[in-house]
């Protein structure tokens, strides 16, 4: 296969896995208003659950599943003392878990390979080539953002998903009508934490390679920038997000090869990425594609 | 209906409530005067469940209910409106009537995908809000973003919420803030109505008391955390403590 072509589909890949974490990040904070910035903690766990299930045998399917399972687990009991917290300290709360999980499993061998990672995990389809093995990758990748994509329209044209949206607009007056909080925020946490699981699942079968050091808190302000640039609050938006994420971060590793220019050209996507953001904000904070008008089912 | 019994309310040893007590009869609206900083809203915000009381006792039906949260004491018929009224801005003017319904079906996560379920009485509350709206006077407004609304919609849209949310007990925080005279008059015709037809009990506190002379049974008049004066409105208005508290220090 041409080379552009497989550039092409695998940049496809990492759009549609970042945009489930986008997805879910816009389910958390888009429309529920809880700032996580503890998303590649959900992440990594999901990639970490999958692969060692994988590995251990058993089917891909399994393993996404157990991923999603144990990452809403986490969410949950994240969620426990985060949100009776006020929005600043949860951010902070989230980003701190995140470093935390990801420094245990650096420095605790026995559970995963410590800094070694985990290597030789099994592809979700089986293939007999490497352009077969592209396609099939994309296939399942948008298997899944089409269905997590469906689920949360689902959501945000039930009355559920006006309930999480009237939380992010004012707690104490969704209080005052008898909405139980803590309890919504508890499950937008364990639900978003469940699809950023499978994110993470489908990244560690498609790199077949998983390690400490592919889960910095770097990711974390990616997916936020893909939502923010996308528009919060919008689903489509933050999918539009995730490709403008990817299309700048490629672009700028190709762009640096024939630039010279007296700064590191490794730091300029953050450098050029930073600037879209500042851009974005000053003149379209709502983002490129806006929060609709919902209409329920 | 509703009891306070000598409640108090402390901020960092600063009193706002000095054992304050007054009962509320089920069926009447009754109003709560006084100058600003009297403790009107801390009042309210106490029986409400915003801030529990450093002493005393509320009940509810007998019940007693202080230090529940605002959403149990919603479930337990007690529902209340803000001084500044706390709508949901980027959301329509039907959907923060809506949000206010008890027992909806399609806000249980378990029943969201079972849409056949949730929409028929999703109708039957859209029907309901529109009645309310233009009770309210504002069905023109129903797909507007709250947020666009004006200061005193905004308290009719307050109004609205508190009406949908079919309570035994309405505390309303200055419900004609900021809405036109004549609209105004309206709206406590309204709450005159619905107290008496439908036996709905209301506790308003209110600035205009020409309003609350007119239509409420009954009043109180708080003045430095405690009940100063009570009684049938007309006696309250011709009450000297009443008058020097409004017009001088008493």
């Amino acid at each position: 296969m041409a080379f552009p072509i497989a550039y092409l589909l695998d940049m496809l890949v990492f759009t549609g896995i970042f945009g489930i974490m986008a997805l879910s990040l816009n389910l958390e904070f888009g429309h529920t208003g809880l700032p996580n910035f503890g998303k590649v903690a959900f992440f990594m766990i999901g990639a970490y659950t999958s692969a060692l299930i994988t590995l251990a045998g058993y089917p891909f399917i399994l393993g996404i599943t157990g991923a999603m399972a144990v990452s809403a687990f986490f969410g949950a009991i994240v969620s426990l003392p985060a949100i009776r917290l006020r929005e600043d300290y949860l951010a902070i709360l989230t980003l701190a878990f995140g470093e935390i999980l990801r420094l245990i499993l650096k420095n605790e061998e026995w559970i995963a390979g410590g800094v070694l990672g985990l290597k030789g995990i099994p592809e979700a389809l089986t293939t007999t080539s490497f352009k077969s093995a592209l396609y099939g990758h994309l296939i399942v990748v948008y298997i899944f953002v089409v269905t997590f994509y469906i689920f949360l329209r689902f959501l945000e044209k039930s009355p559920y998903g006006r309930l999480l949206k009237a939380i992010r607009e004012d707690e104490l007056a969704a209080q005052s009508l008898g909405k139980n909080t803590v309890w919504y925020k508890a499950q937008a946490l364990a639900i978003g934490s469940a699809i950023a699981g499978s994110s993470g699942g489908l990244y560690a079968q498609y790199l077949s390679y998983i390690g400490p050091d592919l889960f910095m808190p770097v990711i974390t302000f990616a997916v936020w920038a893909m939502v923010i640039i996308g528009g919060v609050g919008n689903h489509k938006g933050v999918l539009v997000g995730a490709l403008i994420y990817q299309i700048f971060e490629r672009g700028s590793r190709i762009f640096k090869d024939y630039l010279q220019i007296p700064i590191d050209p490794n730091n300029m996507m953050f450098m050029i990425f930073g600037l879209l953001l500042i851009i974005v904000l000053m003149f379209r904070p709502e983002g490129l594609i806006k929060e609709e008008k919902i209409k329920l089912l | 209906m509703l009891e306070i019994v000598d409640i108090h309310k402390e901020f960092d040893g600063l009193k706002v409530l000095n054992g304050v007590s007054l009962e509320v009869k089920k069926g009447h609206v009754v109003g709560l005067i006084g100058p600003n900083g009297s403790g009107k809203t801390t009042l309210f915000n106490v029986i409400a469940g915003v801030y529990k009381p450093t002493g005393g006792k509320i009940l509810l039906d007998g019940e007693p209910v202080h230090g529940l949260k605002p959403d149990q004491l919603y479930r337990k018929g007690l529902v209340r409106t803000f001084q500044i009224p706390r709508p949901f801005r980027n959301l329509t003017v039907l959907d923060n009537l809506l949000l206010a319904s008890r027992n909806q079906r399609g806000e249980k996560f378990a029943r969201v995908f079972n849409f056949t379920k949730w929409k028929m009485q999703e109708r039957e509350l859209v029907e309901k809000a529109e009645k309310t709206l233009e009770l309210i006077n504002l069905i023109h407004l129903q797909d507007e973003y709250a947020g666009n609304l004006s200061g005193g919609q905004l308290k009719l849209l307050e109004l609205g919420r508190a009406l949908m949310s079919d309570p035994k007990i309405l505390l309303l925080d200055e419900p004609a803030g900021g809405v036109n005279p004549t609209l105004a008059m309206k709206l406590f015709a309204k709450i005159d109505e619905l107290a008496h037809l439908k036996n709905l009990t209301f506790f308003i506190i209110e600035h205009r008391m020409e309003t609350l002379l007119n239509y409420s049974d009954y009043m109180f008049v708080l003045y430095k955390g405690r009940v100063i004066v009570e009684g049938k409105p007309q006696e309250v208005m011709e009450d000297e403590k009443v008058i020097e508290v409004y017009l001088g220090e008493l």
